[in-house]
Parts: structure tokens; C-alpha cells; sequence
């Protein structure tokens, strides 16, 4: 039955993360953030290098003002500490033990080089459960290579089905490889979390962006396993020649793109306008996809001359009043003044104290018995220093002071 | 069905009402997992047993596709037009943990299956629900089809080369953005329900899902007013500083290799790694910023280099030097020769009733104690209804038989 205290934020209040991820690794310490889990950075002094990465605030570079910082961390806690360091990894050690998870993106090797490795970590604290992501594994034979988003999107697969066959295969956009990895990554963890409920102990998780990637790929590995047929890109084109779902871009009049599934066009519409040649008569399209197929120049043509007479406002507002699956090819613009995504609150305002500003963040998209979830801003450098350190683990201010002026924290 | 190891999700029951694909590659994840899987389809089966490919001829039971996407899971039919079909569905709901739906607004409901119906006769049951754009808002009615969506969110807009029409992508990578993500909040929810006792309602609406893992782009938008455009491979200049960082042409038909160089020490390894021919030496190169300001120069020098080689060479030489690159590669690759994903054991065989031995994607990750595993391919059409109906629902031959006659199962 609902109640009061189901909310997002509640799903996994009192689980403890620690996270040592660069920005192949942080969206899934965003996931159990969002959910609730006490996820603290731990980066080392002086900021996480990821913090770099653009967009800025006001296109001014500074750690504290990068926008893809900002939203691949809300929700977390950050604390400084450098793991290069005996005291650093003492006070690690002892993080340790009160942790449910540790997520991070080793270089190979480095954690088992510093005395960090799973066996080490699993002897301090049994209930730890240790998740890996990485490029291409913990072991085999790239388990030493760098990874890089575009790296992981063209190793795994995903980069050969995208892009038109005249051109270089691209990735799909923004930073598909890592969003995957780290989609799974939560997975993991939260498999590992729930096993740990039961029985009380962690384990290690090897989650390579590889293999991930492969795992979305759709139609290209059915076809290569049951027929051999090495499916490449083609543009706007599904890859499935089946029972009619081909897809294409056309044109509008000013510019603009449509999005259409040739087995489900507007065909009444387009016989209102008088636009829809003998594609009503041919009943034969509709319900043989073969057929279809081999008509489909002649279709494309049709659906083109249709579209190309339209503004892409006059095609949006139609199509949605027709409820077609076709679509318009929306901005981000567009889609940031959607009307549906703003009656349902999904851009919301977050409070930026040290800004003396609110900023429009995308809310995590999962609604629990009616609630949305709390959105804190991303932490600054070492903001929670203070409370972990002094407050949760008894440090003395001079102690502090101490190893923060020996650069261990 | 015998189950040799134990897994994170054993005890977990599953009532899954989903189709397509988002869903059912929600509850492949659990299911992989150890959670029983119970696939309720309508008597003509879920609409991607009719998707290709099919190995010699066509059959609901000979898909390519559905096989890979609903392995592990258990096959029931069932009538849910007929009051005792709902019956039999919520008899088994009262003996499960998790309902998972992916069906548009509305219809769940229509069934009398909604989250407060659901408690009467299960009172810490799970609900996600993945409708395509929610259950409020003024799109609520539209049709979610994964592809169009990736439209509608701004996906495709981004994705492409500059100055040229969206290239799209021929495959529903949005299917998986959100089944995996409904994976995470299934998970947590059954974290929290294995620790109080409590089940809750999701609403994981598929639009939402995609538009928030652009996130980024909208903090941009809001924050800078920015409209980004299609940038290729290339990464904008306001996000990061990379060059080269692209697909590069390699000897062989068709074949590419990525290349992502991001700092200095990434250039200075590079040139060393190609021998240091004298154009890296042009004053124009030795910068970053002279690097991105002749990026068209730049690649083109590359693309020579690369030409002489197999993308795996270039792979070679390059992270053997400590830069991140790797081959576009194909999905035959991935199967046939990746020596890393034959060292994960990425590809495994399974027994699949009518279809013999075939080939799934494994897991992606690897849970040390837990790893997950393929026991079985997809079911047949109504394959384990005397499992469903004796073992779980205790129903006698009789009664079987007579709502087979009755259409009912």
C-alpha cells in the first residue's frame, strides 16, 4: 500500500558507498545516489580529474563549475584523500570497513599494487561488495588497455551499426559507452547488494564496458548466430528486415527531420492531402512485408514528397494528434520546452547556495508510489571532509590540520 | 528446470507481463540472475516471436531474437480478456515478489491490475510499470516504440556528421537504456523489500528514462542556452579538448580503428608510437590547440598512418604505448575473434526445445560467487504451462484442460 516513507530517496537508505571512479564509473554512483544509498567520492586532494571535463558554468572552466560534474554526481558526498600515502591508505582501510560497496575504475593493477586488492579489502570488511568497471575487464588479454568512451562504443560492437555506410562509423551520441557501463554496473552491485542481505557477505564484480556494449546490439548478433549476416550500419535504416519495421529520416520543408516506421505511416492523413498515390490501394503493403520491402524505393519516394510539404511544427503537432509512432527529430531545445515533460515536473530546480541560483537539472526518472526523488547539487572538493573525517570518525582538528598540510588529505 | 549453483536473486518470483523488448531485457537481467521468471503472453504469443531472424523457416517458436532476449524465463499463456484469466494472473501475482509491465498507460489498469488492486491480494507486492511516456501528462496516450523515441528525446538529433541529415541508428538502443535501467530500480526495490518487508509502485516512464541520460545537455541548455549540433566522433571544444579522437580508415574493406587522445602525454606517446614522422614535428600539431584548429589536416595525416594497417595493429601499437584505441569492431568479430571476449566467455551455448543448440550473449558481468548463467533458451510458446499451473497454482489435469478448451489458458 503507498505510504509516507516510500520514496526514491528511500529504496536504499543505509546502504554505504565508496566511490573511486573517473568518469567512466560515476553514473552508476549517480543510480544509488539518487536511491538513497550515502555514496561519498573519495578524489584526490586538490579534485577529481574528471572535474575538467566540460561543459562549464557560463563556459568558465573552474573544478567547481563543470556541468557534467555536476550531473553525473548529485546526490553524492566528497571527501579528499590520497591513496598514494601510509596515512592515506590507513584511513582508507578504515573506510573500508564500514562500506557496503566500493565502486571504482582501477587502472589495472594499481589497487593490487597498493595493497588494495579484493582479497585485502574482503579480509577488512567481508560484507564488501567490490565493483569493478573498467574498459575490457579485470583479466584477459586487454585487460591493461585504455578505454575512452568512443573506445568501449567501437570495441563493443556499437559504433559498426551506426552511421551511414558512405561515412566512418560513429558512436551514438554524447557518452553511450559509459552510460552503459554503468547501467549494468548498477545492476551488479545491486545483485551483489541484495545477495549480501541474504547472506551476509560481498563479493567482486567484474564489469567490463565491453562486454556491456556488446549486450545492446539488438538485431546484429541474431542475425550473425542464426543466418551469418554481418549487419552494418545504414543510417536512419533499421537493421531488421522483418515484418516491417523499417525506419527512415525525411526531410520537412524548413529543415527539419521526421522519424518514420514505414509499416505504421499516417496513410490517412496523407490521403486527406491527396499525397498518398496508390498506397491505399496496394493493400498488399500493409500486410505483406516481403512485398513492402521490395516496394520500398517506391514507398520512400511517397512518404518523402508528403513530409517535404510540411514544417516540422505542422508534422510534430499532427503526429501526436494522430497518436502516429512516426516522430519528429526533436532538438534539445524542443525537448527542454516539452510541454508533457513540464506538466510532469521533470526539469526541476535545484538549489545552488554558492551561486545564489536555482539550476534546471533532469530529475532522476523513476517514480516511486507517486514521489519523485530528492535532487542534492554534485559536492564540492572535499565538502564533506568535516563530517566524515571529524564526525564520523573521530578525528581531532589538530590531527586534520596535521594531514592536510602533509597532503593526506 | 534444475538449478546447479546458487544465485543472487534465488527465491525471487517474477510475474512478467512485458513484451517487445525494453521489458523483457528488464527481466532477462533478473532472470540471468536466478530470479523465476514467469512470461505471460497472450495466446498468440509476445509480437517479437514473429521478428526475425528465423533459421530455415519462420515460427513462433524459431526467433533469433526473442530466443536471445527471453532466455531463462518460464512460458505461460494466457487469456487476460477473460475474467478467469485475470483470476489465474493474480493468484499467481499473490505468489510473487515482482510484477514487471511494459503495456501503454492505462491497459494494466483496465485489467484491474492496478498497484492498489494488486496489494489486495499481495500487500508487499513490487509494481514497475514502463509505460512509454508515463501516466500523467498530456503525451500519456502516445505510443512509446523504442525507436521513434530515441527521436523524440533528442537522441538522434545529436548523432550524425556535421552538416549532414541525422544518421539515427538502425537499433533500439533506447530499449535498453531503459530496460536496464528498470532492472536498477527493480533491484533496489527488492533490496529494500528484502530488508522491511515493503513492496512499492514504480513508474518508470520510457521517454523519461531516455531524456535523463542526456542530462548534461539540458544542464547546458538551461545553464548556457547552448544548442548543440552533430559533431561525428569529434567531442565539442566546450566539452573537452581531444585530437585526434575518431574513427581512422585501416587497411581491409571497411575496416576502422578509434583513437582518443586527450593530453599531452597522450600526443607525445602517439607520435612515438607511429615513429615520429616529421609532420608531428609542424609546429601546427605539437599544441592542442593547434591540433584542434586543424583537425581536418590532422585526421587526414593519421588516416594515412592507419591505412597501413589492420585496426587490430593499430590497437597494438597504440595501447601498447599507452594511448587508448581500439578496432570499430563488428559483430562477426566480437563472435569469431575477439581474444577478450572469448576470454570472458562472452558467447555460450544453449539448448534451446525446438531449435537445438545455439549461441546467447552471457552475462556482461561477473558476480565471483553469484556469476549468473544460461540454463535454458527462451521458452516455446506456452512451454512450462503445466510447470505454472500444477507446481505453482496446484491446479488438477482436469482443470487444465478444461480452460484450455475455454480459451482461458
Amino acid at each position: 500500500m503507498m505510504s509516507e516513507n516510500k520514496k526514491p530517496e528511500n529504496l536504499l537508505a543505509g546502504v554505504q558507498v565508496l566511490e573511486i571512479a573517473n568518469e567512466m564509473g560515476q553514473y552508476c554512483g549517480k543510480m544509488l545516489a539518487d536511491l538513497g544509498a550515502e555514496v561519498i567520492k573519495i578524489e584526490s586532494p586538490g579534485g577529481d580529474s574528471s572535474r575538467r571535463i566540460g561543459p562549464f558554468y557560463k563556459d568558465t572552466p573552474s573544478a567547481e563549475r563543470s556541468l557534467r560534474w555536476w550531473y553525473h554526481n548529485t546526490n553524492k558526498k566528497s571527501i579528499t584523500l590520497n591513496l598514494k600515502t601510509n596515512d592515506g591508505l590507513d584511513i582508507f582501510k578504515k573506510l573500508i570497513k564500514g562500506a557496503d560497496v566500493l565502486v571504482e575504475t582501477p587502472e589495472p593493477g594499481r589497487m593490487e599494487g597498493a595493497g588494495l586488492g579484493y582479497g585485502v579489502l574482503s579480509e577488512l570488511n567481508p560484507r564488501l561488495v567490490l565493483s569493478c568497471i573498467t574498459g575490457f575487464g579485470m583479466n584477459g588479454p586487454y585487460c591493461k588497455y585504455k578505454a575512452s568512451n568512443l573506445v568501449g562504443a567501437g570495441m563493443g560492437g556499437m559504433m559498426s551499426i551506426v552511421g551511414d555506410q558512405d561515412k566512418p562509423p560513429i558512436a551514438p551520441c554524447g557518452e553511450a559507452g559509459y552510460l552503459t557501463v554503468c547501467i549494468f554496473g548498477a545492476i551488479a552491485t545491486l545483485l551483489a547488494l541484495y545477495r549480501q542481505e541474504a547472506i551476509g557477505k560481498g563479493q567482486l564484480i567484474d564489469i567490463p564496458m565491453q562486454t556491456c556494449v556488446a549486450s545492446c546490439l539488438e538485431y546484429a548478433f541474431p542475425y550473425y548466430a542464426y543466418l551469418g549476416t554481418n549487419l552494418k550500419r545504414m543510417g536512419s535504416r533499421l537493421q531488421s528486415f522483418g515484418p516491417g519495421k523499417n525506419t527512415f529520416c525525411y526531410p520537412t520543408k524548413d529543415g527539419g527531420y521526421v522519424y518514420g516506421v514505414t509499416s505504421a505511416p499516417p496513410l490517412d492523413w496523407m490521403e486527406e492531402e491527396g499525397m498518398v498515390d496508390d498506397l491505399k490501394e496496394d493493400e498488399r503493403l500493409w500486410y505483406d512485408w516481403m512485398y513492402r520491402i521490395e516496394k520500398e524505393e517506391h514507398v520512400n519516394d511517397v512518404f518523402s514528397r508528403f513530409v517535404k510539404t510540411h514544417t516540422k511544427k505542422e508534422m510534430y503537432d499532427q503526429l501526436l494528434e494522430k497518436r502516429s509512432v512516426w516522430s519528429t527529430v526533436r532538438t534539445i531545445e524542443e525537448v527542454a520546452n516539452d510541454p508533457h515533460l513540464r506538466e510532469r515536473g521533470f526539469f526541476t530546480e535545484v538549489k545552488h547556495p554558492d551561486l545564489g541560483q536555482d539550476i534546471t537539472y533532469a530529475r532522476p526518472p523513476a517514480i516511486i508510489d507517486g514521489k519523485v526523488g530528492r535532487l542534492r547539487p554534485s559536492p564540492k572538493i572535499g565538502e564533506h571532509n568535516e563530517e566524515i573525517y571529524s564526525g564520523r570518525m573521530g578525528m581531532e582538528k589538530e590531527e586534520i590540520i596535521a594531514l592536510v598540510s602533509a597532503g593526506v588529505i | 528446470m534444475q538449478k546447479q549453483e546458487e544465485k543472487a536473486l534465488d527465491g525471487v518470483r517474477v510475474i512478467d507481463f512485458t513484451w517487445a523488448l525494453a521489458g523483457p531485457f528488464a527481466t532477462r537481467m533478473l532472470g540471468d540472475h536466478g530470479a523465476e521468471i514467469i512470461k505471460i503472453e497472450r495466446q498468440d504469443g509476445d509480437l517479437t516471436r514473429r521478428v526475425p531472424p528465423f533459421p530455415e523457416r519462420s515460427g513462433v517458436n524459431r526467433g533469433g531474437y526473442f530466443n536471445n532476449h527471453n532466455r531463462n524465463k518460464y512460458g505461460m499463456k494466457l487469456n487476460m480478456k477473460d475474467p478467469r484469466g485475470a483470476e489465474i494472473a493474480k493468484k499467481l501475482i499473490s505468489k510473487s515478489q515482482v510484477v514487471v509491465e511494459n503495456f501503454g498507460s492505462g491497459i494494466f489498469e483496465r485489467w484491474g491490475f492496478g498497484y492498489e488492486e494488486l496489494c489486495k491480494v499481495k500487500p508487499d507486492i513490487i509494481l514497475v510499470s514502463m509505460p512509454g511516456f508515463g501516466h500523467s501528462g498530456p503525451y500519456r496516450d502516445q505510443i512509446g516504440y523504442g525507436q521513434t523515441l530515441q527521436a523524440f528525446s533528442g537522441w538522434f538529433d545529436l548523432t550524425g556528421y556535421p552538416g549532414h541529415p541525422p544518421s539515427g541508428f538502425s537499433f533500439a538502443f533506447s530499449d535498453y537504456l531503459s530496460g536496464g535501467f528498470a532492472a536498477v530500480m527493480t533491484l533496489a526495490a527488492l533490496k529494500q523489500w528484502r530488508k522491511t518487508g515493503e513492496g512499492c509502485y514504480i513508474e518508470i516512464p520510457q521517454f523519461e528514462v531516455l531524456v535523463s541520460m542526456l542530462g548534461t545537455n539540458f544542464l547546458d541548455y538551461f545553464v548556457n542556452h547552448r544548442a548543440p549540433g552533430r559533431s561525428g566522433n569529434s567531442l565539442p571544444p566546450h566539452v573537452r579538448a581531444a585530437a585526434p579522437h575518431g574513427a581512422y580508415p585501416c587497411k581491409g574493406e571497411d575496416r576502422w580503428c578509434v583513437i582518443t587522445l586527450f593530453t599531452d602525454e597522450d600526443w607525445q606517446a602517439f607520435c612515438k608510437a607511429i615513429g615520429t614522422p616529421p609532420w608531428t614535428r609542424e609546429s601546427k600539431f605539437t599544441t592542442i590547440l593547434g591540433r584542434l584548429e586543424n583537425a581536418e589536416e590532422l585526421n587526414e595525416r593519421v588516416g594515412s598512418w592507419t591505412l597501413n594497417h589492420t585496426p587490430d595493429e593499430v590497437m597494438s601499437i597504440l595501447q601498447n604505448a599507452g594511448v587508448a584505441a581500439g578496432a570499430v569492431r563488428e559483430i562477426r568479430d566480437l563472435v569469431d575473434m575477439d581474444p577478450q571476449m572469448k576470454h570472458f566467455g562472452f558467447y555460450v551455448e544453449a539448448e534451446h526445445a525446438e531449435l537445438g543448440k545455439r549461441l546467447f550473449e552471457n552475462t556482461a558481468f561477473r558476480l565471483s560467487d553469484t556469476p549468473g548463467k544460461i540454463n535454458w533458451a527462451a521458452p516455446l510458446l506456452g512451454e512450462h504451462m503445466d510447470f505454472v499451473c500444477k507446481e505453482i497454482l496446484g491446479m488438477t489435469e482436469d482443470e487444465i484442460n478444461q480452460y484450455i478448451i475455454d480459451g482461458v489458458l
